[in-house]
């Protein structure tokens, strides 16, 4: 990777801070950030219009590196990312790196890939989704550094969350596009918890060859008021959010196992997600054959599920944040 | 007094003092702390008078103030204005009134609640603000390793005031005080404390995980599980 440093145009578009309590136009103590400001306001607008608004396609390399019940985990492997620039979008997996799987292995796990593309695009990638809610829970720095990748000149972001956390980003992010074409997740220690880049890309791709993206669970956006008539239960909803975090989307979804419906809220912080499931009453089955008012909690990487029985109701909570954080939401929405 | 009595005697004094603006001895005192029926009387008096004080106020037309103006003109003026003031019948208030008044009751007396889990993180706070604080920020303090000079001069001071055969009873007694302290003090910090709602249990692996949470936290993650359990 090279790396560009030009302090003109270091200075015209990102040199100082981004977002850090100051409005735009704050003036800075060299003087010149209200230019700088301005630039990297109008940066961050175009990361959260990027995705669905830029025609490209390119081959990407994923890694995740995850402790799971205290075990190492590692997956690398490299995917065709596809958007039309009108919200359609396509990940078709390519070949898996690490760990070694046999050919059967490899096929099933490049089907199962296939089959939740809109997870993987919607929660695993890094996204500003809304740069209200982002820049208030994250500041955003400039390391000032121009880099290429995939051949395209990026800036190089740091962003760290506002309230106490062990884990900060690095973005490298398409000057021109706004697309982020390298992402690392890490710990305060560097070490490297997820990592997203791009390895080659297009901006005047030939996209009639793509199978764009449909869902397939039957997920149906409701507004809040019609989703507990479709359900036909009450819906439970957590009224103590981790910090920084609001309701962004409301919608049903159905169990392809037992074909049941749940209600699916999703919170967001501007970058990170929550995703609360409310399944109704439990059935004869139960769920997992947990007691009453009975949770397991458990952190997959850098993400802790919740699931369990409150009041009679099933629910699971998924989140980047703490085990307290998620417990809170779903206490506070049966109690 | 009885629900079927008349109002009259000291209630209806009291009543009538109360809606005349006299009564301004809060419900636990006066004639109403020996009253139980005029002490429930009197407080949904005060709850209407609050309702009706949260209320919008509206203005009055601009054409109102000019007829006002216009009668009270001239000699007799205030005695005129009490004669059309007495000519008024009283009316009964409009319904749209009635249905604000309710409104307001209905949200002062169901307004949001805040989430039992709030109250309880709040109660425990308030029970003990010193051992929550220190519940908060001791876990986040740095922690600092002795010196070797102080474990060389602990040990040769030992090794001088203890003979060798003295030394391990000594040690012994000390752990166990230690072990008694850090018992008493677990036990008193948890008996303070409400029992969360929630039980938490910990699974040692994602097979214990329902096949929809396992399904959702794959799909979200990436695919690690999946292509660890192929």
């Amino acid at each position: 990777m090279a790396s560009l440093h030009r302090p003109k145009l270091r200075l015209l578009l990102l040199a100082v801070a981004l977002g850090c309590g100051q409005g735009p136009g704050a003036p800075g103590p060299d003087g010149g950030s209200q230019l700088a400001t301005a630039g990297a306001q109008s940066l961050l607008q175009k990361m959260v219009l990027a995705p669905s608004s830029v025609a490209y396609q390119g081959v990407r390399r994923v890694e995740a590196h995850w402790q799971i019940a205290s075990a190492p985990q590692d997956l690398a492997y490299r995917e065709l990312v596809s958007g039309d620039g009108q919200g359609g979008f396509a990940i078709d997996p390519l070949e898996v790196l690490q760990p070694q799987l046999t050919r059967p292995e490899v096929d099933i796990f490049q089907l199962l890939q296939k089959g939740r593309e809109g997870f993987l695009y919607r929660y695993r990638d890094f996204r500003v989704s809304d740069l209200g809610l982002f820049l208030a829970s994250y500041s955003a720095t400039d390391s000032g550094v121009i880099s290429q990748v995939a051949g395209r000149s990026c800036a190089q972001l740091t962003i760290e969350p506002r309230t106490d956390s062990d884990r900060l980003w690095r973005a490298w992010v398409d000057i021109e596009t706004g697309l982020v074409l390298r992402a690392r997740e890490e710990l305060e220690d560097g070490t490297l918890v997820s990592l997203m880049e791009f390895e080659s890309l297009s901006l005047a791709p030939d996209l009639s060859q793509v199978q764009f993206h449909v869902p397939i669970n039957e997920e149906l956006p409701l507004p809040e008021t019609e989703l507990a008539v479709k359900l036909g239960f009450p819906l439970a909803k957590p009224k103590l959010l981790p910090a920084g975090y609001q309701l962004t989307d409301t919608a049903s979804v159905t169990d392809i196992t037992d074909h049941r419906a749940w209600a699916k809220l999703t919170y967001g912080d501007g970058l990170e997600q929550v995703i609360f499931l409310h399944g109704g009453a439990v059935g004869a089955q139960g769920l997992t054959g947990l007691g009453a008012d009975v949770v397991q909690s458990l952190a997959v990487g850098p993400w802790t599920v919740l699931q369990g029985q409150v009041q009679g109701q099933r629910v699971i909570a998924m989140g980047k944040v703490g085990e307290q954080a998620l417990l809170d939401m779903v206490e506070s929405a049966f109690f | 007094m009885s629900a079927t009595d008349p109002i009259g005697g000291p209630c209806g004094e009291h009543r009538e003092l109360w809606s005349h603006g006299g009564g301004a001895a809060p419900p636990e005192r006066g004639h109403a702390a020996e009253c139980s029926a005029c002490a429930a009387w009197q407080r949904r008096l005060q709850r209407s008078l609050e309702v009706l004080a949260g209320l919008p106020r509206l203005a009055s037309p601009a054409q109102l103030e000019g007829c006002v103006a216009g009668a009270l003109r001239g000699e007799g003026r205030l005695a005129r204005a009490i004669a059309r003031v007495r000519e008024l019948g009283r009316r009964a208030p409009p319904r749209e009134l009635e249905l604000a008044v309710e409104q307001r009751a209905g949200e002062l007396a169901h307004g949001r609640r805040a989430p039992g889990v709030l109250e309880r993180l709040v109660e425990e706070e308030l029970a003990d603000p010193g051992k929550a604080r220190s519940r908060r920020f001791v876990g986040s303090l740095e922690r600092f390793s002795a010196p070797a000079l102080l474990a060389e001069r602990l040990s040769a001071s030992l090794a001088t005031a203890f003979p060798p055969t003295r030394r391990r009873g000594v040690a012994w007694t000390a752990l166990a005080a230690a072990t008694l302290a850090l018992l008493t003090w677990a036990v008193a910090l948890r008996g303070g404390a409400d029992e969360p709602r929630l039980r938490v249990v910990h699974p040692h692996s994602t097979q214990f995980l329902d096949p929809m949470a396992r399904g959702w936290i794959d799909a979200v993650s990436g695919g690690v599980l999946a292509a660890r359990d192929l």
